[in-house]
């Protein structure tokens, strides 16, 4: 099994009532649910499956949006399976300047915030094997400080944190969304911080 | 013994298997895809997870999906039942890897039985006989017309990694080796990424033998005795039966001895299938039986063998994956009476067995008609739909009665008694089968089903 990092889109469905479902599109356990009341948008990531010890983020597909109106699972890891409703939207509940991220990256709980990759390519947290890493859970970040290096068709490059997009000045480490030696996607999710 | 298994399949298999795991107090978890979620015969499940879309591939041939859902169910070992990922060594070895247990012989025994050549020449080692032919895999064409020589026309070529027919050549002259073996190669390349060929000795007609072993993996092993499968179609087994009609006594305790044998030496664990082809002899000439492949799984036809011998093949397919010891041993076998299944499939006989996919408006096959006992194993019932994406078997009909003219009779009754409406179904071919003379006096082979013309 190859170890990158994905992501996939919900499957979306429309419900008689005028809302929309978004359902699982594999078997995992999913987590980083969005709370009632989120407002979703497509291109977000709301939430990840595990699957054999891989993390998949899940995206919200395009034509999907509007304000979480069914709570999704709460157990932290909710094991669910393929075409299991995660979320039932209300298209006309969704306020009108709510996005957490201007850049229609991942949205998380509370005060969360994902620092997202701006190109493809392989993250990796440490300078070298066996180095510690750039960032941990707890470490603040400051626009410039390094987050990971990202290695794009054999090259590596420091990726630093911008305060930029909806990012705070100071940042405090929340957890990795990719984990060391995942692939990312444009706009996929590396970091999850809060303002420090 | 486990708490949970989590069965890696759908229909008939999978509500046999959970129907054994209660017996055994572990709690059977199903997958579904999304065109069996449910489904009726979900509701034998403890739990159910629904693992892909409709066709086979995107839900019951999802490996990774199938452990995951096993994972978060808590299941501790994985039954692939029949067909789907029952003989995917890679399927078997996901499981291990995650720490699951599956129901079947290790990943490598699945290996080597799976390609056909290491599986005779395994099998050649452990005493048994196979269909004269190559002596090894052939290289060149030269090495081709040598063994063709060899073995005498006719010959069919076949690939190491076959099935479905490709990469397969009947042969009757040299001329039509030298043309066959390039283009067998190419064609088992593409097909299997495997271009390697063997040849043997062409048979038509002959009878299927089958004989059903169950290893503890530790080199001990026992047999269930034999299965006729020799009425068939496009190489469908449509009635099976135990014992066979073909064999005297002292051949079916010496076949059982040998499959037993051959079983234990490669340390097979759980239960299998010996296939042996008896090739059709004149009269008064010595009959063989001839190895033709090993079935590392559960059978569709287990219920004749589980009739007449009183052993619950699933069971002993449980206990052995927990490690346990078998729960009998060969001297405790014994063969009782006279079984015959027969597979009722939606499909229309009268069409060239067109598969009919439908709702049944009615689905009754009574159990009390005699003389001897009827058993259904289904996952079916009235107002049930069968989807179109799957296997068009919907019910096995088993009888057991104390003589085989007896069995024919309880089968012809029960049969006969049946109203399935909705869809069509092959129960007219098997009351003419079983209402031909030929059928009756145990005269039959593989090549033609006695008592219809198609």
């Amino acid at each position: 099994m190859t170890r990158s990092h994905r992501t996939l889109q919900l499957r979306a469905e429309p419900t008689d009532e005028g809302h929309i479902r978004l359902l699982s599109p594999e078997v995992g356990g999913f987590t980083g649910a969005l709370p009632e009341g989120a407002t979703l948008s497509p291109g977000m990531i709301a939430g990840s499956l595990q699957i054999l010890g891989r993390s998949v983020d899940l995206v919200v597909p395009a034509g999907a949006g509007g304000a979480v109106v069914g709570a999704a699972p709460r157990a932290r890891v909710a094991p669910v399976g393929f075409g299991d409703e995660l979320y039932r939207l209300d298209p006309e509940g969704a306020p009108a300047a709510a996005a957490l991220t201007a850049s229609g990256g991942p949205e998380l709980e509370g005060d969360a915030m994902a620092v997202t990759a701006s190109q493809s390519g392989r993250v990796w947290h440490s300078p070298s094997p066996g180095e510690p890493a750039f960032a941990k859970a707890g470490d603040v970040l400051e626009d410039g400080s390094p987050i990971c290096l990202i290695e794009v068709m054999k090259t590596f490059s420091t990726v630093p944190y911008r305060a930029e997009g909806g990012l705070p000045a100071r940042a405090r480490v929340v957890r990795w969304l990719a984990a060391d030696g995942d692939d990312v996607e444009p706009g996929g999710g590396i970091l999850v911080v809060e303002p420090a | 013994m486990f708490r949970k298994l989590l069965v890696a399949n759908r229909g008939e298999v999978a509500v046999r298997i959970a129907r054994a795991a209660k017996d055994a107090g572990i709690s059977p978890v199903g997958i579904v895809s999304t065109s069996d979620r449910g489904a009726g015969w979900t509701e034998v499940f403890d739990e159910v997870v629904c693992v892909g879309g409709p066709s086979p591939k995107e839900s019951y041939l999802r490996p990774e999906a199938i452990v995951q859902a096993a994972r978060q169910t808590g299941c501790a070992a994985v039954h692939p039942g029949w067909g789907f990922l029952a003989e995917n060594a890679r399927f078997a070895a996901l499981c291990e890897q995650h720490g699951l247990t599956f129901v079947g012989p290790s990943a490598g025994t699945m290996e080597m039985m799976g390609l056909k050549w290491p599986a005779k020449v395994a099998m050649r080692r452990a005493g048994l006989d196979l269909t004269p032919g190559s002596d090894g895999l052939l290289e060149t064409v030269d090495e081709a017309l040598a063994a063709a020589e060899a073995t005498g026309y006719p010959v069919i070529i076949k690939a190491d990694a076959g099935g479905g027919g490709r990469g397969m050549r009947i042969c009757q002259d040299a001329e039509q080796v030298r043309e066959a073996f390039p283009s067998a190669r190419a064609e088992a390349i593409g097909a299997f990424g495997n271009g390697a060929l063997f040849l043997e000795k062409y048979v038509t007609g002959g009878r299927h033998i089958e004989v059903q072993v169950i290893g503890d993996g530790a080199g001990g092993a026992v047999h269930l005795y034999e299965r006729e499968c020799s009425i068939q179609r496009n190489h469908q087994k449509l009635i099976e039966e135990s014992p066979s009609p073909a064999l005297s006594a002292e051949e079916r305790e010496a076949l059982g001895a040998r499959a037993a044998r051959a079983a234990a030496a490669i340390d097979y664990a759980g239960a299998g299938t010996v296939e042996f082809l008896m090739p059709p002899v004149e009269d008064g000439a010595a009959r063989r039986l001839n190895f033709m492949e090993m079935n590392t799984r559960l059978q569709v036809e287990h219920p004749v063998t589980e009739m007449v011998t009183g052993v619950d093949v699933v069971r002993e397919q449980l206990r052995v994956a927990a490690g346990g010891a078998l729960g009998f041993t060969q001297d405790g076998v014994s063969l009782e009476g006279h079984s015959i299944e027969c597979r009722i499939n939606a499909e229309d006989p009268g069409d060239g067995f067109r598969p009919t996919p439908g709702t049944l408006t009615a689905f009754d096959i009574p159990t009390d008609e005699g003389p001897g006992r009827v058993r259904i194993d289904t996952h079916v019932a009235a107002g049930e739909t069968i989807p179109p994406y799957y296997d068009s078997l919907i019910a096995k009909v088993i009888v057991h009665a104390r003589t085989r003219d007896e069995a024919i009779d309880t089968m012809i009754a029960a049969l006969s008694a049946a109203t399935i409406d909705g869809v069509s179904t092959t129960i007219p071919l098997h009351l003419a089968v079983l209402d031909s003379p030929e059928f009756r006096s145990g005269e039959y082979d593989t090549l033609s089903i006695p008592g219809w013309s198609a």
